[in-house]
């Protein structure tokens, strides 16, 4: 028997009512479950699905639908799902109202990931109460962003986001965030995977960081102006632990980046900037130091630090050794790259070196990109596709890869059901806010498939609670390459793509 | 700030796994159990912004 229960004005995260549908999925006594926010898409979602949606259910309502064997089979169901609901944290939890309610001057840090259009509401009043705020919501309208961001300057309080993704704060990583261990570089970045990137191959370098501070991606709009950007990188040429200080973007408006790099001018430390897809043009007349990639932004920032070269990634010998290793490895029929991302930021930056380095090649892709033609479909990939499975055509319909990497589990599924595919590249991302096990699900995938070249890299910290060594291991051991940073895994998945192509050069 | 551990002290709104992330941190933290508004004119809305 279906049923749906009603608990008004309740909201609860997608996150959250994920695992809760999980749960109730694997009782032995239940057939199905669903949970939702009372939406009309997800009232007329459950109704397609035949559960019968009590009339008045609506959007600020929390929705659970069970379908089970007997009245008490659903109605364990539903105690089930509100007891998860309410103990998630286990025993350290605790619980307020609304910000108002906290004692005053206890807490220095707001970390909001409300639906965007509430989200504004409560960074102004946290901003009042002398918090500064950290906002991972997305869809803030831009008008909202300007005016939370000019009262966060009037008040001396940061506003980070909206639609940040990562941060480290005293240590603490924020939202989808890795515990990279301290040091002496200071990250301000509008982009979440390239901060975190930055910081992850400072890490393995032996370095660390001070501090990330994300400024969400539209910062350096001109309707924004840069306003976080300049305010962290003022705050970090005051912060005694921070020595360098290394700026992460994606190409922004010119005229916001000139005047950030102006900023970057007046600065006492050393500033290194990458602009992902910008030229060298940009940094003239600048005193910042210019990275073309990620990897060597966070190259550049260790030898300002420490005075040392060491450069990450394969030499150029061992290199064409390995790409002439697995190309021997490739089928003839088989010719196809699949590049299946969850970072938002590796995807840009495959895109762009790609295309830089096989202009001739044919590259397709979800994104509206200059750099790919976009696919008719973002369900069916064509010939070589690089996809950003984070972009909002997958999120609609499924949770983040980042969260729940099942989406892309069966991506990868239908990717491998290709005949023509050669070349399947995965980035993984860890830290103590994202899936628990964002690797080893793949890990059985990647060992039934001999026939396919898997690339992957890792964007991870050693105090990230997934073991990342153990499952750099368990990747090598299944038989894939694991790259040390994105820009080598997309260096050497589009070598192999030259190699392919020149066997098939009409195609 | 937590002068003893130098950690910042967080208020998490919205995603719950965010809350768990930060206990699973040692961070000094809680959860505000946030409710949608009641629905207001945009007038009163304006107002309230403004004074809370």
């Amino acid at each position: 028997m279906k049923k749906v229960f009603v608990v008004p004005n309740r909201y609860v995260d997608s996150v959250a009512l994920m695992g809760v549908a999980e749960k109730l999925a694997a009782r032995d006594d239940v057939q199905g479950a669903e949970s939702g926010m009372g939406t009309p898409a997800n009232i007329e979602l459950l109704e397609s699905l035949g559960y019968p949606v009590p009339a008045g259910a609506g959007r600020y309502d929390l929705m659970i639908a069970v379908d089970a064997m007997d009245d008490a089979a659903v109605e364990a169901a539903r105690a089930a799902a509100l007891d998860a609901l309410d103990n998630s944290g286990g025993a350290h939890r605790r619980v307020y109202r609304d910000l108002k309610d906290l004692p005053s001057g206890a807490f220095d840090l707001a970390q909001v990931s409300l639906p965007g259009e509430y989200a504004a509401a409560e960074v102004k009043k946290a901003l009042r109460l002398g918090m500064d705020v950290f906002v991972f919501s997305d869809n803030v309208p831009l008008g909202e962003e300007r005016a939370m961001k000019e009262l966060g300057r009037e008040l001396g309080r940061l506003v980070m986001g909206p639609d940040a993704g990562v941060g480290l704060i005293g240590g603490v990583a924020l939202a989808a965030g890795s515990i990279v261990g301290p040091g002496g570089v200071g990250i301000v970045a509008a982009s979440c995977s390239g901060a975190q990137e930055v910081a992850c191959l400072l890490e393995r370098l032996g370095a660390g960081v001070s501090e990330i501070i994300g400024t969400g991606g539209r910062d350096l709009l001109p309707e924004i102006g840069g306003i976080t950007m300049r305010m962290a990188l003022e705050r970090m040429n005051r912060d005694a632990r921070t020595r360098v200080i290394c700026l992460v973007s994606k190409l922004a408006d010119a005229g916001v980046m000139d005047s950030v790099l102006t900023d970057a001018d007046r600065l006492e430390k050393p500033v290194v900037a990458v602009f992902l897809g910008g030229g060298d043009n940009l940094f003239a007349g600048h005193r910042a130091h210019g990275a073309a990639s990620l990897q060597e932004a966070a190259e550049i920032s260790y030898r300002l630090l420490t005075g040392e070269t060491k450069p990450l990634g394969w030499p150029e010998q061992a290199f064409d050794t390995l790409t002439a290793k697995l190309l021997a490895r490739v089928a003839p029929q088989r010719k196809a790259f699949r590049g299946l991302y969850c970072g938002g930021t590796f995807t840009e930056e495959a895109l762009l070196l790609f295309r830089a380095t096989n202009p001739q090649v044919p590259l397709t892709s979800n994104l509206n990109t200059r750099y790919a033609r976009r696919l008719a479909s973002h369900l069916q990939s064509e010939g070589n596709a690089i996809l950003d499975l984070g972009a909002e055509d997958f999120t609609a319909e499924a949770p983040h890869p980042v969260f729940d990497p099942s989406l892309r589990l069966k991506r990868l599924q239908k990717e491998l059901d290709d005949p023509e595919v050669a070349v399947v590249l995965l980035d993984f991302i860890t830290g103590p806010g994202v899936s628990p096990n964002p690797i080893l699900p793949f890990v059985p995938v990647i060992r039934e498939h001999p026939e396919v070249v898997f690339i992957t890299a890792i964007c991870g910290a050693k105090g990230d609670p997934q073991d990342i060594a153990a499952a750099r291991d368990a990747l090598i051991e299944a038989g894939a390459v694991v790259a040390d940073s994105n820009y080598q895994s997309a260096r050497l998945a589009a070598a192999l793509m030259a190699g392919l192509h020149g066997r098939h050069p009409h195609e | 700030m937590n002068e003893a551990v130098g950690k910042p002290r967080v208020v998490n709104l919205g995603i719950q796994t965010f809350y768990d992330a930060l206990v699973w941190q040692g961070v000094e933290c809680v959860q505000i159990e946030w409710t949608p508004p009641v629905r207001q004119d945009e007038e009163t809305e304006a107002l309230l912004d403004q004074y809370l």
